[in-house]
């Protein structure tokens, strides 16, 4: 018995070594549709793989394609490459779907142009609506040489958004992103939605299909009965091209428009643009940092340690007293990729953290400080000092982080803040030695006046005696 | 009697002067027809009028930080000049026709009660 689990040792050690750098899990769940040819896309699929994921590919109508089992996840990410589908087995419907996201699982969608009705009305429960099918973005002014304007050119720099978590640096200011023949949707209130990547200001919606010159009048005659022209313009930062959102409860979701900006005949292809300028697609690296940060790998944070105690002490307490100095430390990691293809826990570095002391409303709200000089074995140290309020009641220690492309850190600790007990209020106050005196002289003095009184009676007596008797 | 006949004797010429002996005759009278309890209660009540007015006008002036010795400092003071001036309302010459049933003694009981309940409060006060 003790041989195969020495060998063991070794192999689990081996797997651990060649495990995902995703700081969740490693299983990723691709369902595809009939009419997508996995092949087109394989230069994505080695892209993942090499990042050390495990891809399992399924088609919608599969029945043994559960995402939930006995309540635990069976796969940690899904690809949702199923646009078209006008109906899923019931392990992927809409519905298991959410319940499966509620669970932690992250999934990112390709959409396109085709996209069917009942799978519309799904997206619509993120607060995304999407335009008419069969138009696509179009921009005549910008795509490539040789291509169709539906082959959208996209210049990073200007329809990325600048968030380094997200998309990396390196991305926004490489290659321009082709975005063929994509769907374009709007955002709505949502507030865990995060635009990634929207139009640029020359495109437009429309059916991609060159006029004859009859058919352009018929155009023109129809667009003179002011259906259009009424019609809300969709373009520039309004129409969304690739979304993200983030659950409170820290599952990723993206919607990427279009399907055929992974294909291989995107991959890092080398295109000219109408100038005549030879350029790398950015695609590659595009979809490359984006899958990253819906599957766990660059953005996340975790709550390492926090603790509080009273000045010089260092437990914590259940109670403290009012005008106690507390002092509330907080360690919080970033998750990273080593060189060697690892996950890694390491140290998260902002600014703009805060501590609110709260019971009901926050009656302290202050700057948690990096505190350099704290001995941590991974990630960063925040402090914050306070004096307790003068207020009797149950508190909370909340620190709330709430950031586009960073995990969202919540964390409330429960507290009590006592009056002082009755045995430690301050005795024989300096200030206070007048009235004490003063005090105690009265009662002396009544002393002194009793005893006097007394003994002056004997000889006066006798006069209110007389004055009695008379 | 006496007071009065001796207050109006001098001449009306010199007021300062007739001040001065009216308030040596004011003396001499109280010396002369007071008795000595009266005249203990009356040093006690100006003792307690004194260390009042000195406590309030440290609070005054400056501090009234543990607001309960203050409290009870000051409520001593002031209780206790409040029973004494009861005591000397009983027992003075003259108060005979109000205070017919109340002994001196009677009234002296009833003022050590009271200021020994007095001084155990003012004592919990002072924190």
């Amino acid at each position: 018995m003790r041989v195969p689990s020495l060998l063991l040792g070794p192999l689990l050690a081996l797997i651990g070594l060649v495990q995902a750098r995703s700081s969740t899990g490693d299983r990723v769940l691709v369902v595809l549709e009939t009419s997508v040819k996995k092949d087109d896309y394989s230069k994505f699929w080695k892209s993942l793989q090499d990042r050390g994921f495990e891809l399992t590919f399924k088609e919608p109508k599969d029945k043994d394609a559960d995402l939930v089992t006995f309540g635990e996840l069976k796969y940690d990410h899904l690809v949702m490459f199923a646009p078209g589908t006008k109906s899923f087995s019931p392990s992927l419907s809409p519905k298991s779907i959410l319940h499966a996201q509620f669970a932690g699982l992250n999934t990112l969608y390709f959409l396109s142009p085709d996209l069917t009705e009942n799978n519309k009305e799904f997206f619509r429960e993120y607060d995304i609506e999407f335009i008419d099918s069969s138009n696509t973005l179009i921009d005549t002014f910008s795509y490539p040489a040789d291509y169709t304007p539906s082959d959208v050119l996209l210049s990073p720099s200007s329809s990325l958004i600048g968030n380094g978590e997200i998309v990396s640096p390196s991305t926004t200011s490489g290659g321009p992103i082709i975005y063929p023949s994509g769907t374009v949707f709007t955002t709505g209130e949502n507030p865990y939605l995060i635009d990634v990547l929207h139009a640029s200001k020359t495109s437009y919606i429309g059916q991609n299909k060159i006029l004859s010159s009859d058919e352009a009048e018929v155009e023109k005659s129809v667009s003179g009965n002011n259906r259009n022209s009424r019609e809300p313009i969709l373009n520039g930062k309004k129409a969304s091209l690739v979304s993200a959102l983030q659950t409170r409860d820290n599952a990723r979701v993206g919607f990427v428009g279009s399907s055929e900006m992974v294909k291989d005949t995107w991959w890092n292809k080398e295109v000219k643009t109408t100038d005549g300028k030879s350029h790398t697609t950015g695609n590659a690296e595009f979809i490359s940092d984006f899958s990253k940060w819906i599957f766990q790998e660059t953005g996340v944070v975790k709550i390492v340690d926090s603790t509080h105690h009273r000045k010089g002490e260092s437990e914590p307490r259940e109670l403290y007293t009012k005008k106690d100095e507390i002092t509330f430390s907080l360690t919080l990691a970033k998750h990273y990729t080593t060189s060697n293809g690892t996950s890694a826990w390491g140290p998260f570095e902002v600014e703009d953290l805060q501590l609110d002391f709260t019971m009901l409303d926050p009656h302290v709200r202050t700057a948690l400080i990096q505190d350099k000089s704290a001995a941590v074995a991974q990630g960063t140290n925040y402090k914050a000092k306070f004096i307790a309020p003068d207020r009797h009641g149950v508190f909370k220690f909340v620190v709330e982080y709430w950031r586009p492309g960073w995990s969202y850190i919540r964390l409330s600790t429960t507290a009590s803040v006592v009056p002082l007990r009755h045995d430690e209020y301050p005795r024989f106050i300096v200030g206070a030695w007048p009235y004490y005196v003063g005090a105690c002289s009265t009662s002396v003095t009544f002393l002194i006046f009793c005893a006097l009184w007394v003994s002056l009676g004997e000889g006066d007596r006798d006069r209110k005696g007389k004055k009695k008797a008379e | 009697m006496s007071a009065k006949q001796a207050s109006s004797n001098p001449p009306p010429t010199q007021s300062s002067a007739a001040l001065q002996s009216s308030f040596q005759t004011l003396l001499e009278n109280y010396q002369t027809t007071i008795p000595a309890r009266v005249k203990l209660i009356d040093s006690f009540l100006l003792f307690i009028f004194l260390s009042g007015v000195l406590q309030f006008a440290y609070r005054v002036l400056v501090t009234s930080y543990p607001f309960y010795a203050f409290a009870g400092g000051f409520g001593s003071t002031v209780g206790q000049f409040v029973l004494l001036a009861g005591l000397r309302a009983q027992v003075a010459p003259g108060s005979d026709g109000e205070f017919k049933e109340v002994s001196q003694e009677r009234a002296f009981a009833d003022f050590c009660a009271a200021s020994v309940i007095l001084h155990l409060f003012a004592f919990n006060f002072l924190g």
